[in-house]
């Protein structure tokens, strides 16, 4: 009787909004690669650009999507409606096109807008056409070709992008994810503890053991980008390859060990995410269906602050996708990362009370987003202000201010110092210490970060 | 003379295409009581204008790459730039236009063998029928995907500076007296709306006067049934020429006409630069944008007719190297403009970089959301800020300036300090000093004073 019950009250759960986050699609190496076998323009200039297989990953990760939230759920429409769909992407060539991609197989051929034969005469732009005749013959009634779509796909800069490229937006994320000396020597240590590793690649890589400890993670990442477009590799031994996948993974998940590191790299996404579920909750939130196409580094960050991350590097065409039920008023959400459902912190199962969740997402990030306080004026946040009472959003308007208070500490601390010098030099001889406190000056000079 | 004007034509060799286009048709950015038949939300491009970008791009890829063969006949990630404003209907446009440029099956293929490894980690239900219907194409009917850079409007003073440019704003607010005298100019479409029965109050009317005209213009392009308040002969041909009136008027003030086109000039400056300098450069860039946003660029060249352009229209920006000389012709929807400063309308390219540097604010972010005064650039001194980028790039040099002032002022004010508690000790040991810190301090002012003249 339980079973028929708990069968029933699955049957009416019905799913009312989606989330998904993505890594692109299979991609050439990022930066041109000390490798060997990426020296004969197999990547033509596309360092960093999607490649076909990328596209098609993405292609069949939309029509799946679709198969379950168009065909079998029908949680939004089957063609493309503005105002249930979001799209965003980070500022990146593969990132979009892979939404795009992604988008292609949601709403596939042929399911685009059509011209009614009234508007024929004016679907024109006001320019002379050549073959106007031939190419609107050839589309019939169709807007585009093989009635495709288009799609809207919306593109936030680096530094603007708080929610998906944290470790660009973030000024003190960027400062701690390059000059934390501790991070960085955890990862030397890790290249340089598998000698085994370094002198099996050095056979196929003909340069120092030193050069590739240090780029390591760009030697193994060429080897899956070649891999994942059937290009002819070097034969290296399998133990090689499992060898120097794991080592990538270490040093891949080194920084999500660290929980003020993945608080810079989630927070935002959380406060964003909690803003939607909330406005689910609450009937307002217009949109059905948010996709966020993004990174390897994207993911990591956000299933380590969801603190269910396997620390290993996501691959390409990754989902993560927060799936919000409704059964009879409640709401519940299902976290699923490549098909896997998770069990997040507080929840007690798989699918897990919406407002538990939401509550525990706040838990996890940051109390207040002042924390990435940019060095010079952003006159925009795109950034969505969380609910949570206890943050104060920033006002912006202190820019010039904030430039003064850090000229006047500035100034205050040197002058400190010069005062602390000439104290010393009344005992001692005052050029010599003179000359020290100068030159310390010197290099403040120079090795100030460039903002 | 026609045919040398022929053999003229014939060795002239198009190097780059910069354009600039309107969305193609959408719906009524509000709707109205009467706005029942659209089957898509307010402001979005219709199946129409999808159309009409198609139709732009297949006319673009027949000129510049089967005629003059600019680019490849598929899309090349390094050979073009695609730009938009960050509204829906611009990013589509420019997607429909990228498929009537890079039409499908010029899209990427992959082998077959690679099936197995072109899927995405998640289980996909219908693989198989999936992947035998794609065959090699890596996407139906081998259609290509392109990547269209987007900026916040907050930030996009190239293409939206009516809403990057707080000055610009607020010049435009400024310009509401003047606005209902046009709109109050003509009685016969004033007095039609406000009988018509569908706003409470003549303000309620005024305060959305243009957008209203707007949506009647677009339902009747679409040939929609209005209602019948609306039906007295020559009514829309009123409206018509009325919008037009109201559309220009920011764009009849010089100082506005600057404020809309600078950041764009800017940026066509240093790409045609590049061009000029022998620099590697893009063959095609394609902004996506507004009617505000084209009318602002004519007016900034001060050739703007005064006519709110078209759906789907095009300024193109055409490099050419004839016989070794570089020119630029501006073409509007088809047009070619004669530019101020310039022969013809062919014309010789550093003239017309020299033109764009005299109409443009060059410290443009500074005088949008400050008081700060006017950097004007002259005819004879084309500056040398090839780095001057609207936004960040002045901010951060405002930042690294406050340093720099900060960090002479100590230096100064410490080396005094130590001195005069030195004099009374060892007058002889600080005189070297005194030379040494001279000439650090002076360094940093030197670097200051760079810094300063990027702003």
């Amino acid at each position: 009787m339980a079973w028929l019950a708990a069968l029933l009250a699955v049957a009416a759960a019905e799913v009312v909004f989606v989330l998904e986050v993505c890594r692109h699609g299979s991609r050439a190496p990022t930066d041109p690669t000390v490798c060997p076998w990426d020296q004969d323009g197999r990547w033509g200039n596309g360092w960093g650009e999607l490649s076909p297989v990328g596209m098609r990953m993405h292609f069949l990760l939309g029509s799946e999507l679709r198969q379950r939230y168009v065909l079998s759920q029908s949680v939004f429409d089957p063609e493309f409606n503005s105002t249930q769909i979001y799209v965003r992407s980070t500022d990146l060539n593969r990132t979009i096109t892979s939404a795009q991609s992604q988008l292609m197989g949601l709403f596939p051929p042929p399911n685009g807008p059509t011209v009614s034969d009234s508007m024929g005469d004016v679907a024109v732009p006001p320019i002379s056409v050549q073959k106007e005749a031939n190419i609107v013959n050839a589309l019939q009634n169709r807007a585009l070709p093989f009635q495709f779509s288009s799609f809207p796909v919306h593109v936030f800069p680096y530094m603007s992008d708080f929610v998906l490229l944290p470790n660009a937006a973030c000024y003190n994320l960027l400062l701690y994810t390059y000059a934390s000396a501790e991070v960085q020597q955890a990862i030397t240590n890790i290249s340089l503890s598998n000698p085994w590793l370094l002198e099996g690649l050095q056979a196929f890589i003909p340069i120092q053991t030193e050069y590739i400890a240090s780029n390591l993670t760009n030697i193994v990442d060429s080897i899956y980008c070649s891999q994942a477009m059937g290009f002819p590799l070097p034969a290296f031994s399998p133990e090689l390859l499992n060898n120097a996948t794991n080592i990538f993974n270490q040093i891949f998940s080194v920084y999500y060990q660290d929980d003020l590191y993945i608080r810079y790299g989630a927070s935002w996404f959380f406060w964003d995410l909690v803003e939607h579920f909330e406005a689910v909750m609450q009937g307002t939130e217009p949109t059905k269906f948010r996709l966020y196409s993004a990174h390897d580094t994207t993911l990591a960050a956000f299933l380590a602050g969801l603190q269910v991350y396997d620390n290993k590097q996501p691959p390409f065409a990754s989902s993560l996708i927060f799936e919000v039920s409704e059964t009879n008023g409640d709401f519940s959400v299902q976290v699923l990362y490549n098909d896997v459902p998770l069990i997040i912190g507080p929840c007690k199962s798989a699918q897990c009370p919406l407002q538990t969740f939401t509550d525990y997402l706040r838990l996890r990030a940051f109390a207040s987003e002042n924390v990435c306080l940019p060095p010079s004026s952003q006159p925009w946040n795109d950034t969505k202000k969380s609910s949570s009472d206890s943050i104060v959003p920033d006002s912006g308007s202190s820019d010039l201010k904030w430039e003064a208070w850090v000229t006047i500490a500035l100034c205050a601390v040197t002058l400190l110092l010069f005062l602390a010098a000439c104290i010393l030099s009344r005992s001692e001889s005052a050029a010599r210490k003179f000359e020290s406190s100068q030159s310390s000056i010197d290099e403040r000079v120079i090795n100030f970060p460039k903002p | 003379m026609r045919l040398l004007c022929l053999l003229v034509l014939a060795a002239s060799q198009v190097i780059q295409i910069i354009e600039v286009c309107r969305h193609g048709f959408r719906t009524p950015t509000a709707f109205y009581p009467w706005d029942t038949l659209w089957t898509n939300a307010p402001g979005e491009l219709v199946p129409v204008g999808m159309r009409m970008h198609f139709l732009l791009g297949s006319e673009l890829r027949q000129r510049y790459v089967v005629e003059e063969s600019l680019l490849q006949p598929s899309y090349n990630a390094s050979t073009a730039y695609f730009r938009s404003t960050d509204v829906n209907r611009t990013i589509m446009s420019a997607q429909s236009q990228l498929m009537g440029l890079f039409p499908p099956p010029t899209g990427p293929v992959l082998e077959v063998s690679l099936a197995s490894i072109a899927v995405p980690p998640i289980h996909v239900e219908h693989l198989n029928d999936l992947v035998d219907g794609l065959q090699s194409k890596a996407l139906p009917a081998q259609t290509q995907t392109v990547p269209v850079e987007v900026y916040p409007a907050a930030v996009d003073y190239e293409l939206q500076p009516d809403s990057a440019c707080y000055l610009l704003k607020q010049n435009i607010v400024a310009l509401s007296p003047n606005f209902t005298q046009v709109a109050l100019s003509n009685q016969f479409v004033y007095q039609t709306l406000l009988n018509s029965g569908y706003f409470p109050s003549n303000s309620t009317l005024l305060g959305k006067y243009k957008n209203v005209l707007d949506d009647l213009l677009i339902n009747s392009q679409a040939a929609h049934q209005l209602p019948t308040a609306f039906s007295a002969p020559d009514f829309l041909g009123n409206v018509s020429v009325l919008f037009n009136q109201l559309f220009s008027l920011p764009y009849r003030d010089p100082w506005n006409a600057r404020l809309f086109a600078s950041a764009f000039f800017l940026d066509l400056k240093s790409q045609l630069q590049l061009i000029a300098g022998n620099h590697s450069f893009t063959p095609f860039r394609l902004y996506s944008a507004h009617d505000t946003t084209i009318a602002g660029f004519l007016a900034g060249l001060q050739v703007f007719d005064f006519k709110q352009p078209p759906f789907a229209s095009t300024l193109i920006f055409e490099t050419s190297r004839q016989s070794g000389q570089l020119y630029m012709r501006v073409i509007y929807n088809d047009q070619p403009l004669l530019i101020p400063t310039c022969p013809s309308a062919l014309c010789p390219l550093q003239t017309f970089i020299d033109y764009l540097n005299y109409r443009s604010i060059l410290n443009l972010s500074d005088i949008c959301n400050t008081n700060s005064s006017i950097e004007w650039s002259t005819m004879e001194q084309p500056t040398s800020s090839e780095s001057l980028t609207p936004g960040k790039g002045s901010t951060e040099a405002k930042w690294v300036g406050w340093l720099a002032v900060g960090l002479v002022c100590l230096v100064l004010l410490s080396g005094a300090i130590l001195c005069i508690a030195a004099k009374q000790r060892r007058k002889e040991d600080c005189l070297p000093l005194m030379k040494e810190m001279d000439q650090s301090s002076s360094s940093v002012g030197e670097r200051k004073i760079v810094n300063l003249a990027f702003r």
